[in-house]
């Protein structure tokens, strides 16, 4: 049996399995809240004086469950009137019986505010209750039989349909426009299975993404490594013997050192535009996409775009050019990509010949595939809203346009060009003695000795609090 | 022991320098609003007068002179704006809320004390004092974890190292922001608490911690969340004295002496501060806490779960880090395996709780009554962050709640070390160091590096 099934494992990782799905199932447990849905709130016209045989109401979808409340813009022509109006609710516009109905006192009434009409809980005839559907289509309206005209409330409306799920209703004929109102819902104590089972499917994502996860391989090589060290170093007995200690000084230090080292020889990747909201359409035939820019800095060796596949597997041959200015005749450099090789919503990487002195200069660089047909070939993400970018524009059959491509320029600056270009940005217009660059100089070597002198007496400290005692046959150890 | 202890300081002093000089002025956030505030001060100017002008102009040019825009993507602005409020971006100081009365109050004392003439070598004074606030709030935690931890050394220092080599943290305090000065009390507050629960001294947190509490509430809003943890030590206090009558007489009598005092002091500021007090009150009280709680409750549902789970992923980034006014982040597979630590460590409080309640024969190297406070002063502080800031906000900063640092970093490693088996348990305080370290020295050398001194721009 494998060892991660025996009983000492599989209490723990139980443990730890429930404590996610109680956690999970918890916070997809929805409090009780109240919900205000604005239906429509465009005010145009009135519909008129409600008097008489006069029928004015809504038809409307409700949005959540618990209907607690509909509020409507009612409106007085400014003045106090006297009598009462009648609020229906029915569960359909054909329906007779009335869900909920009530008489309202006229004089209640505000000049162009909301009325609420609070929809109380309601029970069936065996008692229980009756919810309101989501995604149901109820009807409410308003009239007032023993109004009269100039003394008479309205509604407000809109002159246009602009509300998709109901229809303004005029003694049952459905009339242009829409009143004005909001429905309120009142939500219970609720389990969203849908919430649940994404969040579970989350969980399981992120801890299937770790094992393709670079960094988690990175944190356990690095305690292997500091197990391994260890390990050997109480071995060996180093710290024990004469200079022990400036040996494992110089190891942590060479270490702390190259993992600098290691960091300053990384490429400078510059993210010229990074805001994808469209794609430069399907690059085929005659069809040129590129970009102007200015280099930031010196030895620039790749240009990286962000492309789109389509979710497609496309054949052909796609041609990277890139030139000292839109105009030019000649390439600075050209290549051929396979698109087989080209990943849907990732950055590909054109390699360049390095240019040395590159900062500060325009370049221009465009992709074709005058080989491929629409359906069976790539594009370029772009942003078209705003100028992201303002050193260059992207460039499409070789007029300018509105925008920028999403791009990256890639220097190999090395680890004298980055030193200087952090010395010398670092100290620009900065107070003395914070504009001198050995300051920084120094302040770097003392980082890189003070942390390795502190690993080593931590190390030390380790190996003679647990291993030794443990050799020694301390029992708490 | 005491060798190590002392490089570790001069180690954290040459760290905390590098992440001061290695931030470009203005480059953290709220920089430009938290400085103004305290160089009008010292200019005997009352916030929100005129005289803003002459403080705003000036940092406006210095922001010119360190190309503030360049590292936000945005044009610098054409003609130079004179106020910092007419910039886009960046926050001006006419607004101010006088909700930061001490921060601003010292750091205005210190530059009259000091008396620069250039704005810049102000601004540099005001992030070295806040890198003597962060040496004295690791301090601070290195005596309260070596009271949780009863003196095992390696804890301690994984302890601290979580506070000491935590990327974001670094940037936020040796910035000019006032969270630093809470952070400090914070620290304060939670070793008295501790040293009072430890040594059997009432007194001294009886006394301290209320000092403590009030002079927070003078400097920031998030003092509201120490009172969590001082209610718990006085719970503590009266289980223990239920066991004799004389004793919990004494600690009545105490606690309404410093009651007493409290309410004297309260009024005495209300006396000579009234202005400032007026919006201390409004701002730290329980009510809109409580009309937040409210509000919060409206907007969480399966519906917004979807809002909810990015605005917390923002806060765990920002909490890590998240640098130059929030635009510059690591690579998405590190926050990846931070979080899978962090939810081992949360699995492993459990396991040490489940341990407590089990009652089972398991010697806890940690006390129940300690990990108590822990819990008391991190994780209200959490859930405040974040009720106060969703869905308002993309995010609750990292920053909001590290004025319970010290808590949380003992808690997080306690977790981790309850979660690790048995025969491993003393590596982990070795791997955290080492991790910390790595990340530390990644994020100074490549993340901070690549975005102010390479204008990667992202």
């Amino acid at each position: 049996m494998p060892k991660i099934f025996k009983k000492k494992n599989i209490i723990p990782l139980t443990y730890i399995v429930l404590i996610i799905f109680i956690s999970v199932f918890f916070l997809s447990i929805s409090p009780p809240t109240l919900i205000e849905v604005y239906n429509q709130s465009q005010n145009d016209i009135p519909v008129g004086e409600i008097y008489g045989s006069m029928k004015i109401g809504q038809t409307f979808e409700a949005d959540h469950k618990d209907l607690s409340a509909i509020e409507v813009l009612l409106a007085t022509f400014s003045r106090v009137n006297e009598g009462t109006f009648v609020f229906h609710l029915r569960d359909s516009l054909k329906s007779e019986d009335n869900m909920v109905w009530y008489n309202v006192n006229m004089r209640e009434v505000q000049d162009n505010k909301f009325f609420r009409f609070s929809i109380p809980k309601i029970k069936d005839y065996k008692g229980k209750r009756i919810l309101f559907s989501k995604g149901k289509k109820y009807y409410f309206y308003l009239e007032s039989p023993h109004a009269e005209p100039g003394n008479a409330i309205t509604i407000w409306s809109s002159s246009e349909n602009l509300y998709k799920d109901g229809e303004k209703i005029i003694n049952g004929v459905p009339s242009q426009g829409d009143l004005v109102f909001k429905t309120e819902y009142e939500l219970g104590w609720m389990l969203s299975y849908h919430t649940l089972s994404t969040r579970l499917m989350n969980i399981l994502n992120f801890s299937l993404n770790l094992f393709k996860n670079q960094v988690f391989y990175f944190v356990i090589l690095l305690m292997s490594f500091v197990w391994a060290f260890i390990t050997l170093v109480t071995k060996f007995e180093i710290f024990q013997r004469k200079g022990g200690i400036f040996f494992v000084f110089g190891i942590v230090f060479f270490v702390v050192s190259l993992w600098i080292v290691l960091l300053f020889m990384k490429k400078i990747e510059v993210y010229n535009q990074f805001v994808p909201n469209n794609a430069a359409g399907e690059i085929y035939g005659g069809k040129k996409v590129g970009q102007t820019f200015t280099a930031q800095h010196d030895h620039l060796i790749a240009i990286e775009v962000l492309m789109g596949t389509y979710n497609r597997k496309n054949t052909g041959e796609l041609i990277f050019h890139m030139k000292g200015q839109a105009g030019d005749m000649i390439d600075l450099h050209h290549s051929r990509v396979d698109m087989l090789n080209i990943k849907d919503n990732r950055y590909h990487r054109f390699k360049i010949s390095e240019i040395k002195n590159s900062k500060g200069r325009k370049y221009f660089f465009y992709l074709e595939a005058p080989q491929s047909q629409s359906g069976n070939t790539i594009t370029i993400w772009c942003n078209d809203e705003e100028d992201k970018y303002r050193e260059g524009a992207k460039v499409i059959n070789g007029e300018e346009m509105e925008g920028d491509l999403v791009f990256k320029t890639i220097y190999a600056v090395g680890l004298g060009g980055k030193t200087g270009l952090f010395l010398g940005e670092i100290t620009r217009n900065k107070p003395s003695p914070l504009n001198t660059k050995l300051l920084y100089v120094g302040l770097i070597v003392s980082f890189v000795l003070t942390c390795s002198l502190l690993l080593t007496y931590i190390i030390r400290v380790f190996v003679e609090t647990y291993v030794i005692k443990k050799k020694e046959g301390h029992s708490e150890y | 022991m005491k060798d190590i202890k002392v490089l570790f300081f001069i180690f954290i002093i040459f760290q905390g320098v590098f992440y001061l000089l290695l931030v470009p002025p203005w480059q953290s956030p709220d920089e430009t609003h938290h400085f103004g505030c305290g160089a009008l001060l010292s200019k005997n100017a009352k916030l929100g007068s005129k005289n803003h002008k002459i403080v705003s102009k000036e940092i406006v040019e210095s922001m010119a002179n360190f190309h503030a825009w360049q590292y936000q993507n945005i044009p610098r602005p054409e003609p130079m704006p004179q106020t910092l409020s007419e910039l886009p971006y960046y926050q001006g100081i006419e607004s101010v809320s006088g909700r930061e009365p001490l921060y601003y109050g010292i750091n205005s004392f210190i530059l009259k004390v000091f008396n620069l003439k250039k704005n810049i070598d102000q601004f540099y004074l005001i992030r070295f004092l806040s890198l003597l606030y962060f040496i004295v709030t690791v301090y601070f935690l290195y005596l309260s974890s070596k009271l949780v931890f009863k003196d095992n050394i390696s804890y301690v220092f994984a302890t601290v190292c979580f506070v000491a080599l935590l990327p974001q943290f670094l940037i936020i305090t040796t910035s000019v922001n006032p969270v630093n000065l809470a952070v400090v009390l914070g620290a304060a507050f939670l070793y008295v608490i501790l040293y009072s629960l430890f040594k059997g001294k009432k007194l001294i947190a009886l006394l301290l911690g209320p000092i403590i509490i009030g002079l927070a509430f003078f400097n920031h809003r998030v003092a509201l969340f120490m009172i969590p943890p001082f209610v718990v030590l006085l719970l503590i206090y009266f289980v223990r004295s239920l066991k004799s009558k004389r004793e919990m007489i004494k600690i009545f009598v105490i606690t309404l002496i410093v009651l007493l005092i409290f309410i004297f002091l309260f009024f005495t500021a209300q006396y000579f501060f009234p202005d400032q007090f007026k919006r201390v009150v409004s701002i730290s009280g329980l009510k809109p806490r409580i009309y937040e709680i409210n509000e919060f409750g409206k907007y969480i549902s399966p519906g917004t779960s979807r809002s909810l789970t990015s605005f917390l992923d923002g806060s765990f980034k920002t909490f890590w880090f998240f640098a130059g006014w929030l635009r510059f982040g690591y690579h998405l597979d590190i926050y990846s395996v931070l979080k899978l630590i962090c939810f081992l460590s949360v699995f492993g409080l459990f396991k040490y709780l489940y341990l407590y309640f089990s009652r089972r024969k398991y010697s806890m190297d940690v006390d129940f009554s300690s990990f108590l406070i822990l819990i008391a002063a991190g994780l209200p502080i959490i859930f405040g962050a974040i009720i106060r800031y969703y869905p308002t906000s993309i995010v609750a900063q990292g920053r909001y709640v590290y004025p319970a640092i010290s808590a949380l970093a003992i808690l997080f490693i306690l977790g981790l070390k309850e979660i690790a088996p048995k025969r491993l348990e003393k590596w982990v305080p070795i791997f955290i160091i080492g991790g910390f370290m790595a990340l530390n020295i990644y994020t100074i050398f490549h993340s901070m590096f690549r975005v102010f001194y390479y204008f990667t721009n992202a």
